[in-house]
């Protein structure tokens, strides 16, 4: 399908969102899924390391925080940012990466 | 398609011989069998390497064949089929500046600019990127053969090839005067291109010979007589002209071009024009060469693309720039006064009655060498099925 940035946060990460959001404050989630649309748009890829960073961060599931640290690592990939080695590394840990 | 007994008839000596039958012209299933037969069985120019910076993408359809030309951070030149090994989607569609790896448009599978598989996002279930049937030791991008000689990316898209070093030897040979020099190409002033309504053999054809000069290009002939001419022919490889009257350009203020280093006198006054088969044309002078890549677009459509090169700093230097302005002007003015023959024999393969065309065995034979090894391309695989 496309329109793959409709939103960022949807589907799979909904009940991660439900879990995070008590800590952060419940706007969290919508603004996150704000600034990620707004990355999206503007094709600014390392503020999208950054962003799928902090919704990793922000998750208290494992997999959701794979699924996030997978985002990052691939846009720091895309443009060379160091921060891909430090974002493989985690993902590696967690037998997520090779 | 053509019978036999036609491409028999070319592969006769020249004196005897009839050209290729008017289907290599006019035919798509024809186009077809010789993109398959000719052009990606043997080594074919795809681009410039002067195109191309360290950390580059270009994408280049050739024949329908998609590929991405990389240079590597190193600055390695390597081709590769321009598709995701994953669901096949494209991966370049537009030549850029690759930050990091070159990511697939649409599950984001991730391939170094070497070629390997460096990343495959949830291929594991989310957040899971790794599985044990995905090995992406096996799945890194399809390389093609490729080499660059005097800047021109040759691929051999058929693999099987010879070695460029052994296909074209004897091209390297003839002008190894010229290896290893600095071939500077001259920037955005010194490359321009055309777009051709004629099968791309026919611009082969054309560029091979001399017989046409004194028609055709009156301005030249002026100084080059095509007595001053001779052939050039190395079977199955290359053919081509030379002159033996080359006067290089001096400006208004008694500059000339800066030769290229060590050569010997036959370059004095000597230059030479070769087109290496299938679709390459190089031209080399003592102080200046050019390549013109043929893009096959259609059976009556070929790009030509022609790049100037200079020896070291006259290539870039604005000192310079006024003199490389003229020459590429004057080179565009040559070519141009050949579009309407290539045009014209396109427009006249039509002729449901032309038999290829008879040779004059003194003045085509180098335009017979191509269709010689053409023919031979074209028999291979039924030879190879006796």
């Amino acid at each position: 399908m496309g329109g793959g940035t409709e939103n960022p946060l949807k589907g799979f990460c909904q009940d991660f969102s439900k879990k995070s959001c008590g800590a952060r404050g419940e706007g969290w989630r919508d603004d996150l899924n704000l600034r990620l649309l707004a990355a999206h748009a503007a094709g600014e890829k390392a503020a999208l390391v950054t962003l799928y960073g902090e919704a990793a961060e922000g998750a208290d599931d494992i997999d959701a925080a794979c699924f996030f640290l997978t985002h990052a690592y691939v846009y720091a990939l895309d443009i060379g940012d160091d921060r891909a080695r430090t974002l493989h590394a985690r993902l590696f840990q967690h037998g997520r990466e090779e | 398609m053509t019978d036999q007994s036609s491409l028999d008839q070319v592969l006769k000596p020249v004196a005897t011989a009839r050209g290729l039958p008017n289907a290599h012209y006019v035919s798509d299933e024809m186009f077809a069998a010789e993109r398959d037969s000719v052009l990606f069985a043997n080594w074919s120019a795809i681009g410039f390497a002067k195109d191309i910076e360290a950390g580059e993408a270009m994408p280049v359809n050739f024949v329908g064949m998609p590929l991405v030309a990389v240079r590597t951070r190193e600055g390695e030149v390597k081709v590769f089929q321009n598709t995701c090994r994953h669901r096949g989607m494209i991966l370049v569609e537009e030549k850029k500046k690759v930050g990091g790896v070159i990511r697939c448009p649409y599950h984001s599978w991730c391939y170094a600019l070497t070629g390997e598989l460096k990343a495959t996002p949830h291929v594991g279930g989310p957040g899971h990127n790794t599985h044990a049937e995905i090995r992406r030791r096996e799945l890194g991008l399809v390389e093609i053969r490729s080499h660059v000689w005097r800047d021109v990316i040759f691929v051999n898209l058929s693999g099987d090839a010879p070695e460029f070093s052994d296909y074209a030897a004897a091209a390297m040979k003839r002008w190894a005067e010229f290896q290893g020099q600095p071939l500077v190409a001259g920037g955005a002033d010194s490359a321009f291109s055309f777009d051709v309504a004629c099968n791309w053999k026919l611009a082969v054809e054309n560029y091979c010979e001399s017989y046409h000069l004194p028609w055709i290009h009156p301005g030249l002939n002026s100084y080059s007589r095509l007595e001053d001419h001779y052939h050039i022919e190395q079977q199955g490889e290359f053919s081509g002209q030379g002159t033996l009257v080359y006067r290089p350009m001096i400006s208004e203020d008694g500059r000339r071009f800066p030769d290229f280093q060590g050569l010997s006198d036959h370059w004095d006054a000597g230059a030479e024009y070769v087109a290496l088969y299938p679709n390459v044309l190089l031209g080399v002078h003592r102080d200046h060469a050019f390549a013109i890549i043929l893009e096959p677009i259609a059976k009556d459509r070929t790009i030509e693309h022609v790049a100037l090169y200079y020896a070291g700093d006259a290539a870039r230097d604005p000192a310079w720039a006024a003199m490389r302005e003229t020459n590429a002007k004057m080179w565009h003015e040559v070519f141009a006064e050949d579009l309407f023959v290539v045009e014209g024999m396109q427009k006249g393969r039509h002729g449901v009655h032309f038999d290829g065309g008879k040779f004059s065995p003194a003045m085509d034979s180098p335009t017979h060498c191509f269709h010689h090894w053409v023919a031979a391309q074209m028999r291979r695989p039924a030879q190879a099925a006796e």
